[in-house]
């Protein structure tokens, strides 16, 4: 069923319309939130709160798109809602820049898809946060700081600290079996 | 998009089982509280316009129960002296407004009172039925001056704010002044003016309440109607010859009540 049909079903409150949208999108957008939050608990917390806004505000995509990139920001300011809840504030710790050395996370590629988001949801919810919209959702570090309300080098330096700690935690377990 | 952020864009996990169940749940929940709020906005909406427009009471006011029962005299430009006994009158009236700090005093006491002013004239006052009734009155105000003063020819009016004023050249009601009532009076028996009381007839819409005597300022007999005082006290001794005083009330139709004060001497 296409985007457009699916919505004109799920706006006439046509129940198995609202259950194939959800069929159809449930597992991504599910991943999105397992990405942002750091359990399984909050992920599923954001998943309902993001499906039922998802219902509720169907009626304002314009069918410019694909449905699932409309629903993924959906699910996203959710997350970013959810985080700055819980996180009043974005802690910026200054002396633990990493040194301007090689930060290349190209090593990710070898890795399975599941192992990435293990590693990733090791990170520090700021960390998390801002590699997450940066490095995978594409956003600019202008646009981030938006988002989240900070500052542009606060984004650009949790960025390059959350590569240093991935590569960090990556490295750790190749050390353990070298040695 | 190198392989590992592509993948992990496109990757799905399967939610918990429970997850459709728990957001249809929540839809509903909160459709039902959306309902619940605009029926029971509407519903209290809906009620005060009825409650406005129907069954809000009426609040009505009786001026009449508005009136204050006080005392007012008119300032005199040029006093003239005191005899002996109005200098006494004067003190007593003195005494009088020092135990008048109570504001709710009902009207027998406020009678009283008015009764204790014992110069001609001096009192006149309208006064409804309905605020006669036991009703907590202001405390009277009593003049600073307290000269004597010769009958007086001015009325004091009930105006609508509920505040007396003296009209200068206005006449008393003249009902009241033509009860007679003769200011000496002799009851040795021998036929001639033996007896004191309101003479003539008042005309029908007029009646007579009670009249006092008084003596020194105190209340010493009460006499309904046009019952006569024959010189003797309530309990049938001879009052001793001096002057007294009385107090006269009549209303009217409109239940308005008028008062009167004088001396009366008594002579043997």
């Amino acid at each position: 069923m296409e985007d457009a049909e699916l919505v004109r079903r799920c706006l006439q409150k046509d129940r198995r319309a609202e259950k194939a949208l959800y069929d159809q999108f449930s597992g991504q957008m599910y991943a999105i939130c397992f990405r942002y939050m750091k359990d399984a608990q909050e992920a599923q917390d954001v998943f309902q709160e993001g499906m039922i806004k998802v219902y509720n505000k169907l009626h304002t995509w314009k069918g410019v798109g694909p449905l699932g990139g409309w629903m993924r920001q959906i699910f996203i300011h959710c997350a970013l809602n959810q985080i700055k809840t819980n996180q009043k504030h974005w802690s910026v710790n200054i002396e633990s820049i990493p040194p301007t050395e090689n930060l290349d996370v190209s090593i990710l590629s070898e890795l399975h898809t599941e192992a990435i988001l293990d590693l990733i949801q090791k990170l520090p919810t700021g960390y998390r946060t801002v590699f997450n919209l940066f490095a995978i959702e594409g956003y600019s570090h202008a646009e981030i700081a938006t988002l989240i309300e900070v500052s542009e080098s606060t984004s650009k330096t949790q960025f390059l600290k959350a590569k240093a700690k991935l590569k960090s935690l990556i490295e750790t377990p190749l050390k353990l079996t070298t040695a | 998009m190198s392989d590992w952020k592509d993948q992990l864009s496109k990757l799905a996990i399967e939610p918990p089982a429970d997850a459709w169940l728990q957001i249809e749940r929540k839809r509903k929940w909160n459709r039902w509280t959306r309902w619940s709020s605009f029926t029971l906005l509407t519903g209290l909406v809906v009620y005060s316009a009825y409650w406005s427009l129907f069954l809000q009471p009426k609040v009505t006011t009786s001026q009449s129960q508005t009136e204050n029962y006080s005392v007012q005299t008119p300032a005199l430009s040029n006093p003239p002296s005191l005899s002996s006994k109005q200098k006494e009158n004067t003190e007593i009236l003195q005494s009088e407004k020092k135990n008048l700090d109570n504001p709710t005093f009902n009207l027998a006491e406020q009678s009283v009172a008015s009764a204790e002013f014992p110069y001609n004239g001096r009192v006149v006052s309208k006064q409804t039925e309905s605020s006669m009734e036991n009703t907590p009155l202001t405390p009277l105000e009593f003049p600073s001056d307290l000269s004597p003063i010769t009958p007086m020819t001015e009325a004091i009016s009930v105006t609508e704010d509920s505040a007396l004023s003296v009209q200068e050249g206005q006449s008393y009601p003249s009902i009241i002044e033509e009860i007679e009532l003769p200011n000496v009076f002799t009851p040795n028996g021998d036929g001639w003016n033996d007896e004191f009381a309101p003479q003539n007839a008042l005309p029908h819409n007029y009646s007579i309440i009670q009249w006092n005597l008084l003596q020194n300022g105190k209340v010493i007999q009460t006499f309904q109607d046009h019952s006569i005082w024959n010189g003797q006290d309530a309990g049938g001794f001879a009052l001793p010859v001096g002057e007294y005083q009385y107090h006269l009330q009549i209303k009217n139709e409109n239940n308005e009540f008028f008062d009167r004060f004088g001396t009366i001497r008594l002579q043997r």
